[in-house]
């Protein structure tokens, strides 16, 4: 559906993105992951027309968005981060606007923002003027602005920036609506969201492709995590038995009330079989478990790993 | 020209549904019936002096023989040019436009045209005062027709250097003031005829962009071929720098 190959753009004497290639199949939910300034916006810009690169392609169901840009624009839904509407009109005057600017024909109009309206469930708020809508709601008509005329490739870039965590989990609703029948590149700095709906990741820093694959393969190639432990027992022999485990590269011990402490170790690899370990040694000294859990998930640890070097 | 239609109608709209499009409309009007009244107080007494009626005098004299008509375009065509690309860029609405199957030509060609519609549904009202004045003297209709000719000449190159101002400017405070600059600057430079001798190559150069002479000579109901050369060229090159501008934007 989307493919980019030697994708470049420059700005003065910053490369924002360096011959960055990946590709987006028809039907999938890719994660586009950086941390912010990677070039994940400026890559999403080149991909929707607005911006045009110094170096390199970009082809939507191999249409070319440079040698042929209202074509592939037209199988193009774009929500930017900061989503740009009118204020002053009302929310289906906006959509018909821009269904009869995306070419939807006069007779399919009506119908394409209905259903648009519908899928962002902005249905409620129709007649109302954007200038009066909360922030969720003017994400969610970005979200709609998107689907009108049911483009078959959906950029959406930062979609839940700043909304508060009951938008989060809505916005994250419909966008696992939404994967079921189109295909989503989905730009973000927020690895539970890419978890959540994505089955590709696609994890830019500094203008370059760091990873690229299914998530599970991504996160395989950097075995490596740190648990949380609530154990019961003297904090000394805690922090003896765990630092003289194979893998472990670092322990931190906090005390808590009576014997209780919590317990943050770090692995460097192979961590699955070294926590089972781990967990047997300290049960067989006598101590005791009551809680084991991720320090961060696995995504958030590759993502930390590839992008250490990143600007402050 | 791709996308034009649409544009062209959420502009008009935009001017229509909006406090300031009718606040514009109500000050032109406002300030043209004044002037219009300055103009008959003036022939009138005119009239009562050599005891004749010169109904020439009063078409040409509001349209061409003083400096209010461009005091008004001065006045109301920079805030009217001023938000269609830079307050789009504020907004950050121009994506909306970037990244939609629109041309650049398409895009341009909407603004300038919605902006030149609403400038000339200002004057459509100005033709009641003629219609008054004719109740009291005879009025050419065919000089009038030429008035309009220059007044639409004249706000169809200024409005295209306004848009162009606006491409250029970050914000609606520097494209209004940068439209002012450049229109006044104009406008000036035809002056310079009043101030230069006859045959001089500035003196020719001036009276060739002059906007008083021009309206001047039409307010008689004189067409001359080089002005409308002069708007024609002056609009399409405005227009043309625009769409480079644009193109620009999705080079940086």
């Amino acid at each position: 559906m989307l493919r980019i190959e030697g994708l470049t753009k420059r700005y003065q004497n910053r490369t924002a993105i360096d011959h960055i290639s990946f590709h987006v199949p028809t039907g999938s939910v890719v994660g586009f992951l950086g941390p912010n300034g990677a070039g994940k916006t400026t890559t999403l810009r080149i991909i929707a027309g607005a911006l045009g690169p110094d170096a390199g392609s970009v082809t939507i169901d191999s249409v070319s968005i440079t040698e042929h840009p209202l074509v592939a624009k037209a199988k193009i839904g774009f929500m930017p981060e900061h989503v740009p509407l009118y204020p002053e009109m009302r929310v289906v005057e906006f959509l018909r606007f821009r269904a009869e600017l995306k070419k939807v024909t006069a007779k399919d109009r009506n119908n394409a923002v209905l259903r648009a309206m519908s899928e962002a469930q902005v249905d409620d708020v129709q007649n109302v003027r954007i200038e009066t809508l909360s922030k969720g709601y003017r994400q969610r008509v970005g979200l709609a602005d998107a689907l009108v005329g049911d483009p078959p490739l959906l950029l959406l870039d930062e979609p839940t920036a700043s909304l508060d965590p009951n938008q989060i989990r809505e916005v994250r609703s419909l966008i696992r609506k939404l994967a079921k029948n189109r295909t989503i590149l989905l730009s973000t700095h927020v690895l539970t969201e890419v978890e959540a709906v994505c089955d590709r990741a696609v994890l830019i820093s500094r203008g370059k492709i760091v990873a690229d694959g299914p998530i599970a393969e991504v996160t395989s190639r950097y075995e490596a995590g740190s648990f949380r432990l609530r154990v019961r027992g003297e904090s000394l022999r805690v922090q003896e038995i765990l630092s003289n485990a194979p893998r472990v590269t670092q322990v931190q011990v906090s005390p808590q009330a009576g014997d209780i402490c919590t317990v943050c170790v770090t692995f460097s690899s192979d961590f699955d079989r070294e926590l089972e370990h781990l967990v047997a040694a300290l049960v067989a000294d006598g101590i005791g478990i009551s809680e084991v859990r991720p320090e961060q998930s696995r995504l958030e640890h590759v993502f930390s790993e590839l992008t250490r070097e990143e600007a402050p | 020209m791709t996308g034009f239609w649409p544009l062209l109608k959420r502009e008009l709209w935009a001017y229509f549904v909006t406090p300031l499009g009718w606040v514009a409309l109500t000050v032109f009007l406002l300030l043209q019936g004044w002037h219009f009244a300055l103009v008959v107080d003036h022939v009138a007494a005119q009239s009562a002096q050599a005891g004749q009626q010169t109904e020439m005098s009063l078409v040409s004299g509001f349209f061409g023989s003083t400096v209010f008509l461009y005091l008004i375009l001065f006045l109301l065509i920079p805030p009217l040019t001023m938000r269609t690309f830079a307050e789009e860029r504020r907004q950050g609405t121009i994506d909306l436009l970037l990244t939609a199957p629109v041309t650049n030509a398409a895009m341009v060609g909407a603004k300038y045209c919605g902006a030149l519609i609403v400038y000339l549904s200002w004057w459509i009202p100005t033709v009641l005062y003629l219609g008054i004045a004719k109740q009291v003297t005879a009025i050419d209709w065919q000089v009038v027709a030429s008035c309009y000719l220059g007044v639409a000449l004249v706000g169809a190159a200024y409005i295209a250097l306004g848009v162009l101002a606006s491409a250029l400017s970050r914000n609606v405070f520097s494209a209004l003031l940068s439209t002012v600059l450049v229109v006044l600057g104009l406008f000036l430079f035809g002056a310079v005829e009043l101030v230069t001798k006859e045959g001089a190559i500035l003196h020719k150069a001036a009276r060739y962009a002059s906007i008083w002479a021009h309206m001047s000579e039409l307010s008689l109901g004189v067409i001359d071929t080089r002005r409308l050369v002069f708007y024609g060229s002056l609009s399409l090159l405005s227009l043309f720098l625009t769409t480079q501008v644009v193109a620009a934007w999705r080079r940086t």
